[in-house]
C-alpha cells in the first residue's frame, strides 16, 4: 500500500500532464478533419437580421484575396411549369418539380461578389442545387445566380492579381436588387430552407415558407 | 538499481517498443488496404445503397462496332455496353470512375472523359433517375465472370461506397457479341429529359 | 592561389591531425560511409544502363516495357480522314504503328502517347490543333486509332490497335526525305506526391529513321 502511495505521488505531475499529450496528441493527428470535413460541409452559419441573412466571406487564392459582403431575404419561393420571360418551354425530368426562387438583394456596389451557390434544402436535409440539373430549355442562358443579369459589378479577371473591378462599359451594380433562380426537385418534396454560400464552411440559411405557397 | 543495469532495463524497453511497432505495422491493413472503397456487391436489377446514391445495374450487351453520337468506336476486343440506373441520395452526385475485373485476373479502368471507354453518368437532382452507362473495348477472354466496380471519385475512393456489378456473362454471350456487327448506343439521360448538360 | 593557401592550412592544421588519430577501423568505416553516400547519387551500387541506343527499322517492334510497339509507316497530309481537317498551319505529320498490351492492368494513353517522338525538326504545333510552334521534341501528339479515329485513351490487357500518332506541323519548309523517331521505355512504379502508381519513368530506348511519304488523301 505504501509502495503504491509513493508511486501515486511520484508519478503525480507525470499523470497530469498525460490527459495533456493525449489531447495534443489528438489535436496533432486530427489535421484531416478541417480538409475533409470543417472544410467541405456547412459548418459557419451566418447571422440573419431582421429577416435579412448576413453573408460574410472572403476570397483569398494567396495571391488575390477580397472581402464578400452581401445581404438577403427570400421573396418568393414557387414550383411552377412555366416560366415567363426566361424560357419558353421548360423540360423537367420525370418525376421532377421545377421551383423558382426569388431572392432581395442588398450589398455595396464596390463589392465583389461573383460565383455564389444556391441550394434548396428539404426537411430530410436533402440538397437540391440551383445549378441547372434536371431540366432543358432551348432558349434559357444561364447567368450568376445571385447577382443581376446585365450588371455584375466588380469582378476578379482571371490570373490577375489586380482588384475586382467592373468591367469597361458596364454600369455599376445597384444597391439592391432580385433575382430568381431555378431549381428541380423531386416531386412531392417541399422545400424549407435556402441556403446560400460562396466558400464552406460559411453559409447563409434563411427558412422557407413554402407549404402555403405549394397549395397555391 | 545499479546504473548499468536501468541503462540495459531502458534499452530493452525501446528494442521492446520497436519491435512491438514493426509487428503492428505488418498486421495493420496495407495503406491501398485502407484506403480502397467500400464496395458494395450487386447483380443485374439488384440495387446497391451508397452513400451516394441508389445504384441499379440493368443490363449488358456487346458489339464489334458500337454507333453513337459522340463518336463510333471499333473494337480491337469486343466492345461492352453496361446499362445502370443511378439516383443520387441527398445531394447531387456523378459517377466518375469504373474498374473492369476480367476472369482472367486482368483489370482496365476508365472514366468519363475517355472516348473510346468512357463512364457516362452526369449528376441529377436526388430521387430522379440517371440512365447511366459504361463503355469499354475489352478482350473478350476476360469477360465470363468478369465484375465491374463504379464509384463516384477516382482520385479519393477511400470515403466512399462504390458499387461491384456482377456481369454475369457467359460464353455464350461473349460468341454472340463477337458476331454481332453493330449496336447503337444511346449513351445516357436523366429520365425524362433529351440530353444533360 | 589564396584559396588554395588557405586549404593547404586547413589540410596540414586541422584535417591531417585528424586523421592521424582516427584509428584504421574508424578511417575504414568513413571511407565506406562516403563512398555509399557518393553512389546514392548515381543510383547507388546498381548497375548503371549503357548509353547505347538501339536502331529500330520499319516493322521492327519494341518493347516499351507497358506495350510493344511496331512503327509501319511515316508520312503526312494537309488533312486526314474526318477528324483532321485541313490543317490551318500547314500539314499533318503521321506515324502509322501497332501498339499491343503486354500487361495485366489498362496502361494510360499518356504512356503511349510518351513513347514515340520526332527528333530534330521545328515549328510543330504544342498540341494539335494550336498554332503555338515548339521544337518537335516538345510537341504533343493525337493518338488515335486507323478504323475509327477514335482516341487511344486507355490500352486493355489483350488488346492491339492499328494506331496514327499524328502530330501538327507548319508548312513553312519542306519536310525531308525521312525523318529521326526516338522510342521511349517507361519504367512503373509509385507516384512521389500520392500513392497511385503508373508508368512514370520515361528513357530512352531506342531510334530509327524512317522514310516518309505524301498520303493519299
Amino acid at each position: 500500500m505504501g509502495e503504491l502511495m509513493r508511486w501515486w505521488r511520484r508519478e503525480r505531475r507525470a499523470l497530469l500532464l498525460l490527459p495533456i499529450a493525449l489531447i495534443a496528441i489528438a489535436v496533432g493527428a486530427g489535421s484531416r478533419v478541417e480538409e475533409y470535413w470543417w472544410a467541405r460541409g456547412f459548418h459557419e452559419k451566418a447571422a440573419v437580421e431582421g429577416g435579412w441573412a448576413q453573408i460574410v466571406d472572403e476570397y483569398d487564392d494567396s495571391h488575390l484575396k477580397y472581402p464578400i459582403r452581401a445581404e438577403f431575404k427570400v421573396d418568393s419561393i414557387r414550383p411552377v411549369e412555366v416560366v415567363p420571360g426566361a424560357i419558353d418551354n421548360p423540360v423537367v425530368a420525370t418525376g421532377g418539380q421545377l421551383w423558382e426562387a426569388t431572392l432581395k438583394w442588398k450589398a455595396d456596389p464596390d463589392v465583389a461578389l461573383v460565383g455564389c451557390n444556391i441550394a434548396l434544402f428539404d426537411r430530410d436535409g436533402v440538397q437540391y442545387n440551383a445549378d441547372g440539373d434536371g431540366w432543358d430549355s432551348e432558349d434559357y442562358s444561364f447567368s450568376d445566380k445571385c447577382l443581376p443579369d446585365a450588371t455584375v459589378g466588380p469582378r476578379p479577371e482571371l490570373g490577375s492579381t489586380a482588384k475586382p473591378k467592373v468591367a469597361e462599359g458596364d454600369d455599376p451594380r445597384p444597391r439592391s436588387w432580385e433575382k430568381t433562380v431555378l431549381v428541380v426537385m423531386k416531386a412531392g418534396v417541399v422545400p424549407t430552407s435556402v441556403r446560400v454560400w460562396y466558400f464552406l464552411p460559411r453559409y447563409a440559411e434563411l427558412p422557407v415558407d413554402a407549404g402555403e405557397s405549394a397549395a397555391g | 538499481m545499479r546504473p548499468a543495469a536501468s541503462r540495459f532495463g531502458a534499452g530493452a524497453l525501446v528494442v521492446a517498443a520497436l519491435a512491438v511497432g514493426q509487428v503492428l505495422n505488418e498486421r495493420l491493413p496495407e495503406s491501398d488496404n485502407a484506403s480502397r472503397p467500400f464496395e458494395t456487391y450487386v447483380k443485374m436489377g439488384e440495387t446497391a445503397e451508397l452513400r451516394a446514391g441508389d445504384l441499379t445495374p440493368r443490363s449488358v450487351e456487346g458489339a464489334m462496332k458500337l454507333i453513337r453520337e459522340s463518336s463510333n468506336i471499333d473494337a480491337a476486343g469486343v466492345a461492352v455496353v453496361v446499362h445502370f440506373d443511378f439516383v443520387s441520395g441527398p445531394k447531387a452526385r456523378s459517377m466518375t470512375y469504373a474498374q473492369f475485373r476480367g476472369g482472367d485476373g486482368t483489370t482496365a479502368h476508365f472514366g468519363s472523359f475517355g472516348e473510346r471507354s468512357v463512364l457516362a453518368c452526369p449528376a441529377a437532382p436526388p430521387g430522379l433517375v440517371v440512365h447511366c452507362t459504361a463503355v469499354f473495348d475489352i478482350d473478350p477472354d476476360s469477360l465470363v465472370g468478369s465484375t465491374l466496380m463504379v464509384a463516384p471519385n477516382s482520385l479519393d475512393e477511400r470515403f466512399d461506397g462504390a458499387a461491384t456489378i456482377d456481369l454475369g456473362i457467359e460464353q455464350s454471350d461473349v460468341k454472340r457479341w463477337k458476331a454481332t456487327n453493330e449496336l447503337e448506343v444511346v449513351e445516357t439521360a436523366v429520365d425524362g429529359l433529351e440530353w444533360v448538360n | 592561389m589564396i584559396l588554395f593557401m588557405a586549404g593547404g592550412a586547413l589540410w596540414r592544421n586541422h584535417v591531417l591531425p585528424f586523421v592521424v588519430g582516427r584509428s584504421l577501423r574508424q578511417i575504414i568505416l568513413a571511407a565506406g560511409a562516403l563512398l555509399l553516400l557518393a553512389s546514392g547519387l548515381f543510383g547507388g551500387l546498381e548497375r548503371a544502363e549503357p548509353d547505347k541506343l538501339k536502331t529500330v527499322k520499319v516493322g521492327q517492334t519494341i518493347d516499351t516495357g507497358p506495350f510493344d510497339l511496331t512503327v509501319t509507316k511515316v508520312g503526312w497530309a494537309k488533312q486526314l480522314g474526318e477528324e483532321f481537317r485541313e490543317s490551318e498551319i500547314g500539314r499533318y505529320v503521321v506515324v502509322y504503328a501497332t501498339v499491343t498490351s503486354t500487361e495485366e492492368n489498362t496502361v494510360d494513353g499518356f504512356v503511349i502517347r510518351e513513347a514515340l517522338r520526332i527528333r530534330g525538326l521545328d515549328d510543330f504545333a504544342v498540341n494539335v490543333g494550336t498554332d503555338d510552334l515548339v521544337a518537335s521534341e516538345k510537341a504533343d501528339m493525337n493518338v488515335v486509332a486507323v478504323s475509327d479515329e477514335a482516341r487511344i485513351d486507355y490500352l486493355n490487357p489483350g488488346l492491339t490497335y492499328n494506331v496514327e500518332y499524328v502530330w501538327e506541323q507548319s508548312a513553312a519548309k519542306p519536310l525531308p526525305n525521312s525523318i529521326e523517331l526516338t522510342f521511349y521505355g517507361h519504367g512503373f512504379r509509385q507516384s512521389n506526391i500520392d500513392e497511385q502508381e503508373n508508368w512514370f519513368d520515361r528513357f530512352e530506348l531506342a531510334t530509327g529513321s524512317f522514310p516518309v511519304t505524301e498520303l493519299e488523301p
